[in-house]
């Protein structure tokens, strides 16, 4: 006897009684033993019937000229020429739309890079800072020594600084004598001295400029002037000059040769061997 | 809109008519891609009640006319590409297409809720508005009971439980009266799978068909 499996997959050749008679007859005999086939041919028998009578559905009677106007229109778009169909596609605007804003990002990053901005400057400002390092030899005297007031070259809004350092001197070459060096151009120094630091010698200044006698009165009083750096200075054989405690130094201004000559008041107490500005 | 009355089955076409269509239809869809507007109305004339039929027993009342004029644009779109390969190609191409956009939308329809299809309690909606569906009188013969409009909604609404490839077969095969071999290549399946999906989709509808004839006191 057939098994249940083989009958199901004839049972709808069973059904539709297109099966050979042989084959026919065996389903038969397996519906007779199976009542799970069996129902399952009654389902299959039902359903057959069912929907082999249940008809066409009836089509809107306005269906087909909807249809035939839609297609139409597409048509007339379709016979169109392309640039005319482009024009008014959303896409192609959408696409020109992307490409002008590209565009116009890209023209605002090359402007802002090149910097063609009207309130920017066309060329970065540089800033020289000189300083001057130079520490003394040993043949000037012991001084102290002070930076030298930078000179700037530009102050508009500095975008790039380059240090320049000038006036600094390489490290010498190990050779057994160092090279002699041209002594510096004299440079006066202005600064106040504390009378009582000075101590009087037989031996008088280089310059012009002679110290005053201090009144008997102040020997014994400091004479400073605020911001003025009251300095120990090497007179350079002028005598000794004690060094003044670190709270009597202030300020120390220096001052070039061809500068003013200092005001009255200000006495001028040695020289020294600074280098001259550039 | 709902249909009022179902026409019956037409018979099958004989092998002769069959060549004399597929040549007519070799001509019009010829003319059609050159960009006759006539020659696409007589094919929409044509065919626009088949493929209304398909899509109705597929995915329902609902918007079937809609996705009806969507099937012919898109076969309109694509018939530039369409090339003509043997008998009943154009309307195995424009039923495949058919088929194709119905089992489309019915997973559309699941991604946004279960289909679950109508429940055989809820309203049946009819040209006089929503009715509740009627208990058909099983005293008489089954071929008998078809003829009725309760019996037809009924029909339908137990196709709406059954799943799209299901409904595909029915929908070809029972109610348009495809053939099988044509049905296999609409649907793109060797015809051993066809056959077999078909006695799986009758006896799916034929179990439910049964136990609700049993529900109702048949």
């Amino acid at each position: 006897m057939l098994p249940c499996e083989d009958v199901r997959q004839l049972v709808e050749e069973y059904v539709a009684e297109t099966l050979p008679a042989a084959r026919r007859q065996e389903v038969s005999r397996h519906l007779r033993a199976c009542p799970g086939c069996q129902r399952m041919v009654e389902e299959a028998r039902l359903a057959r019937m069912v929907l082999h009578g249940a008809g066409q559905p009836k089509a809107p009677p306005g269906l087909a000229q909807v249809i035939k106007q839609a297609g139409l229109r597409r048509l007339r778009y379709r016979s169109r020429p392309l640039h005319e169909r482009a024009l008014g596609s959303p896409a192609f605007v959408a696409v020109c739309a992307s490409l002008v804003c590209g565009a116009a990002i890209c023209l605002l990053s090359i402007l802002r890079v090149s910097g063609a901005h009207p309130t920017w400057e066309t060329e970065l400002p540089r800033i020289t800072v000189v300083e001057q390092l130079e520490f003394p030899t040993r043949d000037t005297h012991r001084i102290l020594f002070l930076p030298a007031r930078p000179r700037l070259a530009t102050l508009r809004r500095p975008l790039k600084v380059s240090v320049e350092l000038a006036g600094v001197v390489p490290p010498r070459p190990a050779t057994a004598e160092p090279a002699p060096r041209p002594p510096a151009p004299a440079r006066l120094v202005r600064a106040h001295v504390a009378p009582s630091l000075v101590a009087r010698t037989p031996r008088t200044l280089p310059t012009a400029h002679a110290l005053p006698e201090p009144p008997l009165g102040l020997a014994h009083q400091r004479i400073s002037t605020p911001g003025i750096v009251p300095v120990s200075i090497s007179t350079g054989g002028l005598g000794q000059v004690n060094q003044p405690a670190p709270e009597e130094i202030e300020k120390l201004e220096l001052l070039d040769l061809a500068a003013p000559q200092p005001a009255a008041g200000d006495v001028a107490t040695s020289l020294t061997n600074y280098p001259a500005h550039r | 809109m709902v249909p009022t009355a179902f026409a019956k089955t037409e018979p099958p076409v004989p092998r002769a008519a069959a060549l004399a269509a597929t040549t007519d239809d070799m001509y019009l869809v010829r003319a059609a891609q050159a960009g006759n507007a006539e020659a696409f109305s007589a094919l929409v004339d044509k065919y626009h009640t088949k493929v209304f039929g398909i899509v109705y027993r597929m995915c329902g009342p609902m918007e079937a006319e809609d996705l009806t004029q969507e099937i012919f644009l898109r076969a309109l779109t694509a018939l530039r590409k369409f090339q003509f390969q043997g008998e009943s190609s154009y309307r195995t191409w424009l039923y495949r297409i058919s088929v194709n956009a119905c089992i489309n939308e019915l997973r559309r329809r699941k991604r946004r809720y279960q289909i679950e299809g109508p429940s055989l309690d809820e309203l049946v909606e009819t040209n006089g508005g929503l009715m509740e569906r009627a208990v058909p009188d099983f005293s008489r013969m089954p071929h008998e009971l078809a003829e009725r409009r309760e019996l037809q909604e009924l029909v339908q609404a137990i196709i709406q439980t059954l799943s799209p490839h299901h409904r595909a077969v029915i929908a070809l095969i029972d109610l348009e009266g495809v053939e099988y071999e044509e049905a296999a290549r609409i649907i793109g399946c060797p015809l051993g799978t066809l056959k077999s999906r078909l006695a799986r989709a009758r006896q799916a509808f034929g179990r439910r068909l049964k136990r609700t004839m049993e529900r109702n006191g048949m």
